[in-house]
């Protein structure tokens, strides 16, 4: 059957890697996918043009426009506490949100990503702490971003929306995708009064935090959870700024994954697989509802929930699968490497 | 939130009653009512009666002999026995086949042949043969089979004569939803509505409900008794009858249908829609058959509902002001209404 339509101007950072080296350890690997994704040269700041609004490297810091990431080293303060130390950047996008990297996690494989619809972060009365916003959206620390092994190279690869309003990042360890994250615009669903306009920060975007540590579509369209699988966005509904815990959704027909035949319907040809957009859905009180949809974003459904399988691609090399049963994200021609 | 736009001009036949005599006497009133003279898709909505039967005489030959609820009242469980039967043609040239060849007195045989293919039996008082019939099995029942209290009927037609519906109600519980309409198709080439034994070239489907929440409408497996979308089509180098269900838009995880249960939002009406009504979704349909596996195509003027309860909206709610009708309990199926007419399901 047809591909799906892509709608964004993307550009691609892949196949990025760390060799693992003798007396690597999880913290060292974590400031090489930093200090790639968001230092100095990295790709947010510099290939798409995010802005730098401040960055702690955990012994000086400040909200000043500096990017203090120079080196992956530069990412190595690490603490479980919003009051000590620790490396941080806030990146401003390009609908105004910032986005918050900081190393303040119960392990070196977690970075806690949150952000601030109204671009609100001002660092901490000392710099090098967690910064704050007064419109944060964030809930919990997610599940491990690099894998929680010290041992074994990391393989990583980067998106990027020419509008700046939109970027992806996946891990992968040993032919094992370890996390996607995206922190991105979608388009809503939401009817008034609930609203993104928010009553404190004056946030008006949409704007939605996402972790996947997918095997198959049924472990990714599970049920909210902060450590696993979910997407987070900050909603003025019920007459409340709250945090929105959405899930993953979309069509299907009784039982999911499993619900056909083949993995190449009769129906649609017996080409190719079934393509449908992921939409995003809420059961938390007073922000339930549907969300909205995924922008690029795509699931299959077919015979099994683990078919196509992890880094298989549609088309010339235009999509690619991230694991069993989706997701599906465009991919350049590359080859998408989950080992190095 | 925002209700749905409706895609066709419908005409309705509503809260038609029943008052109980008999099983075999409410399924001939339901047949007079939907396919006799003066009846509702013959007269009303304009289909071409092909041929009839009243059980005592039949013919291929443009006669509707139904010329009462009681000439509805020859049954068989054969296909070699005369019974009461009627072939409609509608708007696409597609014959619709409803016969009184079941194993009770409370069904109906529907079938449909998409290249309008129905001709008389040797016999023609018996059941009318086509090449090309859409037909699995027997439905569950159409007018329920409890001997007692009377029936509703709700009947729809649209105005292009590609689409009817019946609604049949017992003491406030659905006894059946039934369809033969047009839909928008999903199919992408090779498979295709154009069929190797007969000449039908149009996508045209079978549906029969009779679900009683939620549940029962949009997430379980095909059941020609229970629930089900039936259409023939050419797929995987052959023509085939596609089992299909309904679906459409459905959360993951333990919110959706992953779990086999419908947890569903926190509240009838979500507060990320305003707060102000329920989460209507486009039905769609989608076949598990081999050979004919996929999704087959989208439902006309068919919503479903998410809420927080797989039994509210309950039947016979209605939305707007009376635009829309729940036709079982839970939103498994919401339809148009006439904007006018308070429902009765009793």
């Amino acid at each position: 059957m047809s591909l799906p339509t892509v709608t964004q101007t993307w550009t691609y950072s892949f196949n990025n890697r760390y060799v693992f080296p003798s007396g690597g350890t999880l913290t060292t690997t974590m400031g090489a996918l930093m200090f790639s994704l968001v230092g100095v040269g990295g790709f947010l700041p510099s290939t798409m043009g995010y802005t730098v609004k401040g960055s702690s490297n955990g012994t000086t810091a400040g909200m000043d426009n500096t990017n203090r990431i120079t080196s992956a080293s530069a990412w190595g303060t690490n603490a479980n506490s919003s009051s000590s130390p620790i490396s941080w950047i806030v990146l401003t996008d390009g609908a105004g949100v910032d986005w918050l990297f900081a190393y303040d996690s119960a392990s070196a494989d977690i970075v806690r990503l949150s952000h601030s619809q109204g671009g609100n972060y001002v660092a901490a009365s000392t710099p090098t702490n967690l910064p704050t916003a007064t419109d944060e959206c964030f809930d919990a620390a997610s599940g491990t971003w690099i894998g929680a092994t010290a041992s074994a190279d990391r393989v990583w690869h980067m998106w990027g929306s020419s509008d700046k309003k939109m970027f992806r990042f996946a891990t992968c360890r040993q032919g094992v995708m370890t996390s996607l994250i995206v922190g991105e615009k979608f388009t809503s669903a939401i009817v008034a009064p609930a609203t993104f306009s928010l009553a404190i920060g004056s946030g008006t975007v949409a704007a939605i935090k996402g972790y996947m540590d997918p095997s198959t579509i049924n472990t990714w369209m599970g049920a909210y959870s902060a450590t696993a699988d979910g997407a987070l966005c900050r909603v003025h509904a019920g007459g409340l700024d709250s945090n929105c815990k959405t899930i993953y959704g979309g069509e299907s027909f009784n039982g999911w994954a499993t619900y056909f035949n083949a993995e190449r319907p009769a129906l649609q040809g017996g080409l190719g697989d079934l393509i449908f957009p992921v939409q995003y859905y809420s059961s938390v009180a007073n922000t339930d509802g549907k969300l909205g949809s995924a922008v690029d974003l795509w699931y299959v459904l077919t015979n099994l929930g683990s078919v196509p399988a992890l880094t298989d691609v549609f088309g010339s090399l235009q999509f690619v699968s991230l694991a069993g049963g989706g997701p599906l994200l465009p991919i350049d021609g590359s080859t998408i490497l989950v080992a190095a | 939130m925002g209700l749905p736009p409706v895609s066709q001009t419908w005409t309705y036949s509503l809260n038609n009653s029943y008052v109980y005599v008999s099983v075999i006497g409410a399924t001939g009133a339901l047949m007079f009512l939907a396919a006799g003279s003066g009846g509702f898709l013959p007269s009303t909505m304009g289909y071409t009666v092909k041929g009839s039967s009243n059980g005592t005489t039949g013919a291929m030959d443009g006669t509707n002999r139904i010329t009462s609820a009681s000439t509805w009242g020859t049954r068989a469980n054969s296909s070699a026995s005369p019974i009461s039967w009627i072939v409609l043609t509608d708007g696409a040239g597609v014959d619709w086949c409803f016969a009184f060849n079941s194993a009770s007195d409370d069904i109906v045989r529907l079938s449909h042949s998409p290249g309008g293919n129905y001709v008389a039996a040797t016999t023609p008082t018996n059941q009318p043969t086509a090449t090309d019939e859409c037909f699995d099995a027997a439905s569950g029942t159409w007018v329920n089979t409890t001997t007692s209290a009377n029936r509703v009927f709700q009947l729809f037609g649209s105005s292009d004569k590609k689409m009817f519906r019946f609604a049949t109600y017992r003491s406030s519980a659905l006894a059946s939803w039934i369809k033969g309409e047009k839909f928008t198709s999903a199919l992408v080439s090779p498979a295709t509505f154009s069929l190797a034994v007969g000449g039908g070239a149009v996508g045209a489907v079978k549906s029969y409900y009779n679900a009683t929440t939620f549940i029962t409408a949009v997430t379980v497996a095909y059941s020609a008794t229970a629930v089900g979308d039936l259409c023939r089509v050419h797929a995987n180098g052959a023509d085939g009858n596609a089992q299909a269900t309904l679906g459409g838009e459905v959360p993951g995880g333990a919110v959706g249908n992953l779990s086999g249960t419908f947890g569903g939002f926190s509240a009838e009406a979500p507060a990320l829609q305003g707060g102000s009504g329920e989460l209507l979704f486009q039905a769609q349909m989608g076949s598990k058959t081999a050979g004919a596996d996929g999704k087959l195509g989208t439902v006309f003027d068919q919503w479903y509902a998410l809420t927080n309860s797989n039994t509210v909206p309950v039947l016979g709610d209605t939305f707007g002001s009376l635009q829309f009708f729940a036709v079982s309990t839970g939103g498994g199926i919401i339809v148009p209404w006439d904007g006018a007419t308070s429902p009765q399901v009793a």
